[in-house]
């Protein structure tokens, strides 16, 4: 697994300079991911590594606070945390099964083609998770709006199929996808219950200021989610620094 | 040609499955999706229309500029089978997307009876208000369909039965686009409504 870590870094360096800017973004992170990769122990078993990394996509390498990945739904969703919630756990539910899809693939993949293939599989499950929204939670589906097939381009769940589930079996990319996912899910409940309580005094819907509090309507602006989010990284790398010294 | 399939047969066989997985999904889904279409119409036409008991629907042809639309009128009838107003579709640009409406008139066609917002995205927390602001879609019950309702941006807002309307503080484009399209299908729907002599709907139940 080390080896291949290695040779990745090497083959998406290339097609990081043949694809889009996006692409180039997602092969950048890859490459920040791969040394963390790499400082697993040699052959500690299967159901350990995957559950490793599930614990450290949860929090210490939490897609959105550390690696920066999927900021635009948490910018975009986060007003209040019922779309919050919903948007995390289609996010979730994208990113495990291209997870499975692709590791199941990962013998046949030949390296200029791989990014096509991610695409087309994560587009596909995007697709099925908006159906599924507009037919059974049409409210959320009408509040989420171009949100959801938005999924398709979130770097987050490429970055995923890039550095684990083309790597790694079945059982732990499945894992590292529900730590991936659910991390993404936690980044953006934290955001949306900032947003939602000092912006509308509510916490998913329920009252929770009493009604002489007036709501700071730029919570509810792109500008409040930007600043929410601002100190949000600011306290959480403050944190990390102070526990493991810099990087 | 062959070098070709054997590089490509990973993409060509997914994207066959993918689309065999796809239309399965939309093919079961799909008729809850139009149910919940059809349901949203409904609950806004139930919201312009309280007093109605059954609502009937019946497709309307208009003449927009010359070229025909059809569209469909909702026809609101009481328990004694009277008709109490009715309700047609009005889109059009509003300040970020397109807004969608439901527009009730009374049976007389002489005020508007309100409004319902099927569609608009507009700025959250400033034209987004049109959606869920009782007191600005309050301003559409009464007001008279004759002379064209204009925006004004200080006003009395309980006045509901002038044609003035007081726009949402901080949304006088979204305000003036929704009053804007009411106008204008207004102008074309009135040709094409009944009088009230006629009472050729029959209710639905």
């Amino acid at each position: 697994m080390i080896d291949k870590g290695g040779a990745v870094i090497r083959r998406s360096a290339d097609g990081g300079g043949g694809g889009g800017a996006g692409v180039a973004a997602a092969a950048a992170m890859v490459g920040a991911g791969a040394p963390a990769a790499a400082a697993i122990p040699a052959d500690p078993g299967t159901g350990r590594i995957a559950v490793t990394q599930f614990v450290k996509q949860l929090w210490e390498e939490n897609p959105t606070l550390r690696t920066l990945l999927g900021m635009c739904p948490a910018l975009a969703v986060t007003a209040t945390c019922k779309p919050a919630l919903t948007m995390g756990l289609a996010v979730t539910f994208v990113v495990v099964c291209s997870n499975v899809m692709i590791s199941l693939m990962r013998r046949a993949l030949a390296p200029h083609l791989r990014i096509l293939m991610f695409t087309l599989t994560i587009a596909v499950f995007v697709t099925i998770a908006d159906l599924f929204l507009r037919a059974f939670l049409p409210e959320m589906s009408e509040v989420l709006g171009p949100f959801v097939p938005l999924i398709i381009v979130n770097c987050l769940i490429i970055s995923r199929a890039e550095s684990c589930a083309a790597k790694n079996g079945a059982f732990i990319s499945t894992l590292d996808g529900f730590g991936a996912g659910f991390g993404h899910a936690l980044a953006l409940l934290m955001l949306a219950t900032v947003r939602e309580i000092l912006g509308n005094g509510t916490w998913f819907d329920l009252r929770v200021l009493p009604s002489w509090w007036v709501p700071w309507t730029v919570m509810k602006l792109p500008a409040g989610a930007f600043i929410t989010l601002g100190f949000m990284l600011g306290t959480i790398t403050y944190l990390h620094t102070r526990r493991h010294g810099r990087g | 040609m062959l070098r070709f399939l054997k590089a490509s047969w990973l993409v060509l066989a997914s994207a066959f499955v993918f689309g065999l997985l796809l239309a399965g999904v939309h093919a079961s889904w799909q008729p809850r999706i139009e149910a919940n279409e059809r349901e949203k119409l409904q609950r806004g036409i139930r919201s312009i229309l309280v007093d109605a008991d059954s609502i009937a629907t019946r497709p309307i042809t208009l003449a927009t500029g010359g070229i025909a639309e059809q569209t469909d009128l909702y026809t609101g009838f009481d328990a004694a089978g009277q008709v109490v107003g009715y309700v047609y579709p009005a889109e059009g640009t509003g300040f970020q997307d397109k807004i969608k409406l439901l527009v009730g008139v009374d049976p007389d066609l002489s005020n508007y009876r309100g409004i319902a917002v099927i569609f608009a995205a507009e700025t959250p927390g400033f034209g987004d208000a049109i959606r869920d602001s009782a007191i600005f879609k309050g301003q559409f019950i009464g007001a008279p369909v004759d002379p064209p309702l204009t925006v004004i941006k200080v006003g009395d807002r309980s006045k509901t039965d002038d044609e003035e309307i007081v726009s949402i503080t901080g949304a006088t484009i979204t305000s003036e686009a929704a009053t804007t399209i009411i106008n204008r299908r207004w102008q074309q729907v009135r040709e094409a409504l009944p009088p009230t002599a006629q009472r050729g709907d029959q209710p639905q139940h």
